[in-house]
């Protein structure tokens, strides 16, 4: 028996009624979840009958949004409505047994809802990376711009003491880059000193035909 | 008719193991309603999603509870793997359904000896705790741990087992059986432990379907809802599986069930270790789960039907981990068996749900 899993949004309004079609089929109700987003918390109602596990979810329920209580229909969740109500904020209304806000007792009023630091700026950091890559894709889409433009353009945005630091460590890498090139250039002149000159001048030949055409493109 | 009082049972109590709160109304002796209340010991495990990454969280996991400590892990892995479509490989998967049913073993033995001490028959309790110990050994031996066995890894498990360690555990197990039967008899046939228990707390399987109940509490009532016949993973190669159910819905029927889930297990194990194939036991997981992807996978505990769900968000830090515990669907239920019973069976109601408030709050 092969077990059937599903995800399905409903709204709001029409969670009673679907609470009360599951339990005319016989469905029981196996748990209900809160997760918070930017949007407002979104609710996830899971039923379950023989190997079928269905989960329904109300999207984006913001501070201020009554939502009505099935334990009317299913008792057994009482747990998680109240749950609800202490770690996330939801105000769910027409509860059976209303702890009040004192289900669990909490050192912070809806703990779930709080990001830690770390997640914060993993949060901050990801999406800063999405908007990046939206806005190159943008970019791509008009037609592509020169890389030192685009870099230019970010530097802008940033902040200016930020700012200042990656310019003085690209700096930094491009004066690098030019005293290894100079070293690899001296390097070179003195193994063609001790070569045969014939197969010394070709090589400074093909030195000098590779160095035109990366002058070119 | 009398005066209603309210009498405060637990969080304290003899007869209770972990922190539940109960208003009970009588009426004179008989309880008219009882208000359960938890919320003491709260440790707020999902939210630490935020800070363990999701290989580091089945360490979070397995510590959700101490008896139930290996289902976690295992439930929360294959919620990962669904998340993430990993396959694993199936030595591993029958080494996990070997683990989980000697978890079993463990957790209804360390339950019939409480039941056995609750009802005041002190050398049954001793003697199913002095088995359990037997079955902690085993798991020393294959894991290293005795209680948190962290042997799972999203991917597989930690290590393989040899040949001779499976034999061990089966000599082991074999032995058990046989002076379990003993045991067994006199839970199930001994006069002192039916008088106790028989027409006590009684659920219909009307009402356990009603107030959703899971686990042995439910199959007590005649509710068939054993996640083991699903045939996920390892369950699937077994030959016959036929979930243990009772009719009379009361503190004995509930008994009974643990009673003989214990020798089931056993027999489990057994056709495991008979049929394990070889090969490797992990395949590394490598990624993080795609941002909004979203799982959820059910296992069957000791004390019932577990709900796990997952959520990714694009990082190894997955936005959010849920974990639903038997205890916390069978609430609404044991307030249900404990209306109109008498004062003196309330320990024993309690009980026979097998509370774990641990899980439930998490």
């Amino acid at each position: 028996m092969a077990h059937e899993r599903s995800f399905q949004d409903i709204s709001l309004d029409s969670l009673v009624s679907t609470a009360e079609r599951l339990k005319r089929e016989g469905w029981r109700c196996v748990q209900m979840l809160c997760v918070n987003t930017d949007n407002g918390v979104d609710l996830t109602y899971s039923f379950s009958k023989l190997n079928e596990l269905a989960n329904y979810q109300v999207r984006g329920v913001t501070q201020g949004t009554s939502v009505p209580s099935i334990q009317n229909l299913f008792l057994g969740i009482f747990p998680f409505e109240n749950e609800a109500k202490d770690l996330f904020g939801v105000d769910i209304e027409g509860m059976v047994l209303d702890f009040a806000g004192k289900f669990y007792a909490v050192a912070e009023r809806e703990p779930m809802t709080i990001l830690t630091p770390e997640a914060k700026e993993r949060k901050d950091k990801e999406a800063k990376k999405a908007a990046a890559a939206a806005a190159k894709a943008k970019q791509a889409a008009e037609g592509g711009s020169a890389p030192a433009d685009d870099l230019e353009a970010k530097l802008a945005g940033m902040d200016p003491e930020k700012a200042a630091k990656v310019r003085a460590a690209m700096e930094a890498k491009a004066r690098k880059e030019a005293a290894s090139s100079a070293q690899s250039e001296d390097d070179i002149e003195a193994k063609l000193a001790n070569m045969d000159p014939e197969k010394a001048a070709k090589v400074r030949a093909a030195l000098e035909a590779k160095k035109a055409k990366e002058g070119n493109a | 008719m009398g005066q209603h009082t309210v009498i405060p049972f637990g969080p304290q109590h003899p007869v209770l193991p972990e922190p539940l709160h109960l208003d009970l109304v009588v009426d004179d002796e008989v309880v008219v309603e009882a208000i359960p209340q938890i919320g003491f010991i709260h440790r707020g495990l999902e939210r630490l999603t935020q800070t363990r990454d999701y290989n580091q969280f089945i360490y979070i996991a397995e510590r959700i509870c101490g008896i139930c400590a290996f289902g976690h892990s295992l439930g929360y892995a294959e919620t990962i793997e669904t998340l993430m479509g990993v396959e694993i490989p199936k030595r591993a998967e029958y080494l996990r359904v070997i683990l989980h049913e000697l978890s079993r073993v463990h957790s209804h033995l360390l339950w019939l000896g409480l039941a056995a001490d609750a009802f005041g028959y002190e050398s049954l309790f001793m003697h199913c705790w002095r088995l359990r110990e037997r079955v902690l050994d085993v798991f020393e031996a294959t894991t290293g741990g005795r209680v948190i066995l962290s042997a799972v890894l999203v991917g597989g498990m930690v290590r393989d087992q040899d040949a001779a360690t499976l034999n061990m555990m089966r000599e082991t197990l074999d032995g058990i059986k046989d002076e379990y039967a003993q045991l067994c008899k006199a839970f199930l046939e001994d006069s002192s432990v039916r008088n106790r228990l028989v027409g006590v707390g009684t659920i219909t399987t009307e009402e356990a379907l009603d107030y959703s109940m899971v686990g042995p509490f439910a199959r007590a009532s005649n509710v068939n809802n054993d996640v083991r016949m699903l045939g996920k993973g390892g369950y699937a190669d077994l030959s016959d599986f036929q979930p243990i159910l009772e009719t009379d819905g009361d503190c004995f029927a509930r008994a009974k069930v643990r009673a003989l889930e214990v020798l089931q297990s056993i027999d489990i194990i057994n056709e495991m270790v008979d049929k394990i194939p070889d090969g490797p036991v992990f395949e590394e997981v490598k990624g993080a789960p795609v941002a909004g992807a979203q799982a959820c996978n059910t296992l069957e505990q000791p004390r019932g039907e577990c709900y796990y769900y997952a959520l990714g968000n694009g990082t190894k830090y997955l936005e959010r981990m849920r974990m639903r515990t038997p205890t916390s669907i069978n609430l609404a239920g044991m307030a249900q068996a404990l209306k109109g019973c008498d004062l003196a069976d309330v320990n024993m109601i309690v009980l026979t749900i097998d509370p774990c408030i641990s899980c439930t709050e998490r």
